[in-house]
């Protein structure tokens, strides 16, 4: 079958019961809520991986997902379906506040102390997240040295973390670094990656890579994190799964650690013993 | 008549009709030269040949026949002559035989037959004059035998080998003028022959390089049109399939960003909601303040009276206590007095003296109590003033508290009103959102399928080089063109994308199923580089030749 039919076939709509059957499992392994809208999304995202699969129809990847066989497969759907839209520098207030605020109350502390400075970026994505973490600490740090630090970097996607993992971004992601963090912290790409830029190894040596999802049972991370950023994440979840999440991150905090979130996001009505410092900034008392 | 514009079908039936026609000609031609030859030949081996052969036998017996005449004559013995001749007799018949063979068989024309008959009259002469010699012989007239013998019948018998020797010289000769005359046939045959294939050689390259020659040379246009033309769809398709891939790629980002705005709004979308609820509710509990500060307004009213009289009540009672001190007053003046009348009734006053005492000291304490009571009025009265004046400011401040409250109710039905506004703002927006997702999705979708027809496109395209290569080798027999042993594709130099789909760290739990290794041909058929789950090279540091500090 030529690849144009297979994708003309694909291109049928999905229909209702299969996508709530499959949006249900998505739910299930990740909280990701897969509302009706979102139907065209889906198919989109799973149309390749039909494709790549050899299967014709929605309703038999959802009878492969239902399957014994399919259990594995899962992992690549929630893997489909997460949403990765990250930038350097976004919202870029909370790492003003990192370094105006939260480093310069926390890194006295932990130097008296010889306790190491532990952040976490519970949804890195591609890794533009942790890494622009990691060059304000770094650049933080270049005044204050002799703090051991590390950035614990992770994510739902096997797919996104490969690519944090190897830390190559396009000339366009970078224009939000600063030109000076950029000679700083980047490499310029040669020969056949001309154009690209890669975080040097210096810096990508302070993160450490964990697949996690946010509801698995136990986190494999250190338990007191100093700052932990899990933005723009809880916007997919609903009500249930965002207390439950904001309440096992909290837990993960160092006393006088920091909680951030998405400038858009809120834990209004949440329960969560945290008190907000700032826009989308919560600190364990 | 353009031969150019001949279809294939006629020039070939044209061109093999002539070689055909030639060939016919040339078969023809060497066919009737072929005869000659065959006459020629046919009349050496059938007539000359045999002719000499049989004249040759012929002078042979006669010469022996001549040779054993004298010795019969000389035989003496009747036996031995006897014998002798019957030998002489078979001769005879063999010279009959063959003279006979020879008049039937062997006479080739009328020259022939004059030199035959002449052989056959000297042969005739001999016989007659042996005849008469024998009847001689038996006549007993031996010398005339004799001298016949030697006068007529040795001239005769000469006569007869000159006759045979010249009829077989003759045949020689004739047969020597057939094979000069088959040889003449045989090289003038070739001769021509060779002229005439050489003419059919040429005739034939001409037509076949006319014919060839014009169809190559379309043909080789045609080919070379189709192979130009395949190189050309092959490499648009190319750059379609890359534009579309980047244009996917675009929409797959604009599709994720899309999404996140989405979400993000739906998200302030509840906020703002939650905004509007605790408005409404801050609007209820001002309303009840404001109820409540009214409620305290008229207390403090009534407060207000309450003071009033109790000042009034102090003015009275200070009123009182001035009597109940003008009185004491008096009350020790009159003591004083009776302390007085009392030292002049002396011993007997003396007890009343004490009286008068106790009576002025209690007026005393009377006087004293008096402007106790009456600082103590003035001091409620004072402060009866300053609560009065406290209450109005409390008034005050309650009127203001009711008139904040009012301009709080406000403020915050404001709020109230604003929020829903924006609420209803964000939803409008989160509908535009919508359909730009809708967008997006329906771009990335397009774009992922034109990705998969361009790839196609480029098959087929590649399919039409192998085809336009076969015709080319068939066509003109070159070697492919230079440009159609180069990849038609430009493939990037480093792999963007993997075959493999397992990550290159372990990440604790287990890795995402790979597609099963029967498909993977077919996906990168279907997909070319499409990028879908994109499992990145394994170690970063592979790419380390690639990077450089700033």
């Amino acid at each position: 079958m030529p690849p144009s039919t297979a994708l003309r076939r694909l291109a049928d709509d999905l229909s209702a019961r299969t996508f709530q059957s499959i949006a249900q499992l998505v739910y299930q392994h990740s909280r990701i809520c897969l509302t009706a809208d979102k139907r065209l999304l889906l198919a989109n995202r799973l149309r390749a991986r039909l494709v790549e699969l050899g299967i014709e129809s929605f309703d038999a990847y959802s009878a492969l997902l239902a399957s014994h066989e399919g259990s594995t497969e899962i992992d690549v759907l929630v893997d489909l379906v997460s949403i990765n839209h990250t930038q350097f520098f976004r919202e870029i207030g909370h790492f003003e506040y990192l370094t105006n605020h939260i480093l310069p109350t926390l890194v006295p502390k932990l130097l008296a102390t010889g306790a190491p400075l532990r952040l976490w970026s519970a949804a890195a994505s591609s890794g533009e997240e942790p890494y622009t973490m990691a060059m304000v600490v770094a650049e933080y740090l270049r005044e204050h040295p002799g703090l051991a630090w590390q950035i614990e970097a992770s994510d739902i996607s096997w797919r996104m973390l490969a690519a944090a993992e190897q830390a190559i971004y396009p000339a366009a992601s970078v224009t939000a670094v600063p030109p000076v963090l950029l000679r700083r912290y980047f490499q310029r790409g040669l020969a056949t990656r001309t154009g690209s830029y890669r975080i040097q190894q210096a810096l990508r040596a302070q993160l450490h890579f964990e697949r996690i999802n946010l509801f698995q049972s136990h986190y494999p991370v250190a338990a007191e994190q100093q700052v932990i950023f899990c933005r723009n994440v809880m916007i997919y979840f609903d009500e249930r799964s965002r207390l439950e999440a904001v309440q096992r991150l909290a837990r993960h905090l160092a006393p006088g650690g920091y909680l951030v979130i998405g400038y858009s996001e809120s834990l209004l009505g949440l329960t969560h013993g945290l008190t907000p410092v700032q826009q989308g900034i919560y600190q364990r008392t | 008549m353009n031969i150019k514009n001949w279809s294939l079908t006629r020039r070939i039936t044209v061109g093999f009709s002539v070689l055909l026609l030639i060939i016919v000609g040339l078969g023809g031609f060497a066919l009737s030269r072929f005869a000659t030859l065959t006459t020629s030949l046919t009349e050496i081996s059938h007539v000359t040949l045999p002719s000499v052969s049989v004249l040759g036998e012929l002078s042979t017996e006669v010469r022996d026949q001549f040779l054993m005449a004298p010795r019969i004559s000389s035989t003496l013995v009747e036996a031995d002559r006897a014998a002798l001749q019957a030998i002489v007799g078979d001769i005879e018949k063999n010279v009959e035989r063959l003279m006979q063979h020879y008049e039937a068989d062997l006479i080739s024309n009328a020259e022939d037959r004059r030199l035959f008959e002449d052989i056959k009259r000297a042969r005739t002469d001999v016989l007659e004059t042996r005849a008469r010699m024998q009847q001689l012989s038996r006549e007993g007239k031996l010398e005339e035998q004799n001298r016949m013998s030697t006068d007529i019948q040795q001239p005769n018998r000469e006569r007869l080998l000159k006759t045979i020797t010249a009829a077989k010289n003759y045949n020689t000769h004739l047969g020597q003028e057939a094979a000069i005359a088959g040889a003449n046939a045989a090289k003038v045959g070739t001769r021509t022959f060779q002229i005439t294939t050489a003419l059919s050689v040429l005739i034939a390259g001409l037509l076949a390089w006319l014919t060839l020659g014009s169809t190559r040379r379309t043909l080789g246009e045609i080919t070379s049109d189709l192979d130009r033309g395949a190189l050309q769809t092959a490499s648009a398709a190319g750059q379609v399939s890359m534009s579309s891939q980047s244009l996917s790629a675009g929409a797959n980002e604009q599709a994720a960003a899309v999404e996140e705005t989405s979400a993000s709004l739906e998200e302030m979308l509840s906020m703002i909601r939650a905004t509007a609820d605790n408005a409404q509710k801050a609007k209820g509990l001002a309303s009840e303040a404001r109820a409540v500060a009214e409620t305290g307004l008229r207390t403090m009213t009534s407060m207000l009276d309450a003071m009033t009289s109790i000042g009034t009540a102090g003015q009275e009672v200070g009123k009182i206590v001035k009597n109940i001190d003008e009185i004491a007053f008096q009350t020790n003046i009159l003591a004083l007095n009776a302390a007085v009348e009392a030292a002049r009734a002396g011993e007997a006053g003396a007890g009343f003296a004490v009286v008068a005492d106790e009576v002025r000291s209690l007026a005393q304490r009377s006087a004293a109590a008096a402007r106790e009571t009456a600082e103590k009025i003035d001091a409620a009265i004072a402060s009866t003033h300053r609560g009065r004046q406290c209450s109005i400011d409390v008034e005050r401040s309650l009127i203001e508290i009711s008139e904040k409250v009012i301009a709080t109710d406000s403020v915050v039905g404001q709020i109230a009103t604003a929020a829903n506004e924006q609420a209803q703002g964000i939803a409008q927006i989160g509908t535009a959102i919508t359909q730009i997702d809708r967008i997006s999705q329906s771009n990335s979708a397009t774009a992922e399928q034109s990705a998969s027809a361009a790839e196609e496109l480029n098959m087929q395209a590649e399919s039409l080089r192998e085809s336009v290569a076969k015709l080319r080798i068939m066509v003109s027999h070159d070697a492919p063109s230079a440009q159609m042993t180069a990849p038609v594709r430009q493939k990037p130099a480093a792999p963007r994308y993997s075959a493999t789909m397992t990550p290159n760290t372990n990440y604790g739990t287990r890795p995402p199923a790979k597609a099963p290794a029967a498909l993977a041909g077919n996906r990168r058929r279907a997909l070319g580089s499409i990028p879908m789950p994109e499992y990145r090279p394994a170690k970063p540091e592979d790419d380390d030749a690639n990077f450089s500090n700033f």
